[in-house]
């Protein structure tokens, strides 16, 4: 197989391009591939800015299956992220690129077998890179609002987040997977971003939320909910933020954020059955 | 045991606060996080690199009231579990900077 040489990929004509904002942070996605734009317009549309103006300029390419010969679905995705001097370059079986975050630029070169996944899977690290380089966390839970107050549920991949997300409906939904957490004048919020399950992705609301309380969600066979000792809550907050990996300083700035967010907002392990009695506990809080 | 003349330092690959007595430890290369109880997070903080590990227990044995072959045979073997996991380094000598 080739390596890939990044220079080697240059635009041969004018790209285009749309802007994708999430949490007010705004990444222009340049490619010379019309259907690309075109299906990432649709995938990203509740997401795509009207403006022009963005903090990272991300410019795609799509290879040959020389680059990538095995991006045809049969061999499970892969990939590896490795931090040196503000630049972060993204490994994959299926893709490669950069993000340079003091040059506001990266590059994706991603195989043309189902680029749009590619993209989709550069975009989560990315902004979970350029995220936590402005002081906001990309977060694996749901982040739901009811009567005017955000709630975020989290844990671990199959804890229940987007179970949680479906039998909490009607309610504002920012998101049943990744949402962001950003602060604003010293108080945090969610933000809703486009990578999340596609089966409730018509649910989702492109808006935001100050949080009302965390909840580590644990299935079980009763309902209760239990207070977290801020260490452990900051533990279990930093278990899923998906940037910490790898990155050292990074790493430092999640621990700080964590420590600030548990000083200031209450964070409870959320046992529950398969049902929506667990409100009852969360709204008991909220009032 | 010759374990007790040495100088427990933390490795440069941790990155930690404690939150209320209590320690969060990151290693950002395993993508890994651990939490101490008190005893755990007391020994933590004093592992500088100028504390030879007899005085850490000293300090242990003190501050929390425990009986001294106890308190010796459970940091020796909470330090051993924190160097194997790699967020430890055993020093030779105090380190001066």
């Amino acid at each position: 197989m080739e390596s890939i040489s990044f220079n080697s990929f240059q635009f041969k004509k004018n790209p285009i391009s749309i802007v994708l904002e999430i949490a007010g942070i705004s990444i222009r996605i340049c490619t010379e591939n019309f259907q690309l734009t075109a299906s990432a317009k649709e995938r990203f549309k509740k997401f795509i800015s009207p403006h022009n103006d963005y903090f990272l300029n991300l410019d795609v390419h799509l290879s040959p299956k020389i680059h990538f010969p095995n991006a045809d679905g049969t061999e499970d995705f892969f990939n590896n992220q490795v931090f040196q001097n503000e630049k972060c370059t993204i490994y994959s079986n299926y893709f490669t690129g950069y993000i340079a975050i003091e040059k506001n630029y990266g590059k994706l070169i991603c195989a043309d077998y189902d680029p749009l996944s590619w993209l989709e899977h550069f975009l989560r690290i990315a902004y979970a890179v350029v995220v936590l380089k402005k002081g906001a966390l990309l977060f694996h839970g749901a982040g739901l609002v009811k009567n005017e107050n955000g709630f975020v549920f989290f844990g671990p991949s199959g804890c229940g987040k987007s179970t949680v997300t479906e039998l909490s409906q009607p309610c504002t939904t920012l998101g049943d997977d990744l949402i962001v957490i950003k602060k604003n004048n010293n108080h945090f919020y969610i933000h809703a971003t486009p990578f999340n399950s596609e089966k409730n992705d018509f649910l989702l609301t492109n808006t935001n939320s100050s949080i009302k309380s965390f909840y580590r969600l644990i299935q079980n066979k009763t309902t209760f909910i239990k207070e977290m000792s801020q260490a452990n809550a900051t533990a279990e907050l930093l278990s899923s933020i998906s940037s910490v990996n790898k990155n050292y300083d990074g790493s430092l700035t999640a621990i700080d954020l964590c420590s600030e967010i548990v000083n200031q907002i209450p964070c409870y392990e959320m046992h529950f059955t398969r049902d929506n009695k667990f409100w009852r506990y969360v709204n008991g809080n909220s009032e | 045991m010759e374990i007790l003349n040495k100088y427990p330092v933390k490795s440069n690959a941790t990155a930690s606060r404690v939150l209320q007595g209590e320690a969060v430890v990151v290693l950002p290369l395993e993508s890994v996080v651990h939490t101490f109880d008190p005893v755990g997070t007391r020994i933590w903080e004093l592992s500088t690199g100028n504390n030879m590990l007899a005085n850490i227990i000293n300090s242990i044995q003190n501050e929390f009231e425990v009986e001294a072959n106890k308190a010796t045979q459970d940091a020796i073997e909470f330090i051993n579990e924190l160097v194997s996991k790699k967020m430890l380094i055993l020093s030779e000598i105090p380190d001066e900077c």
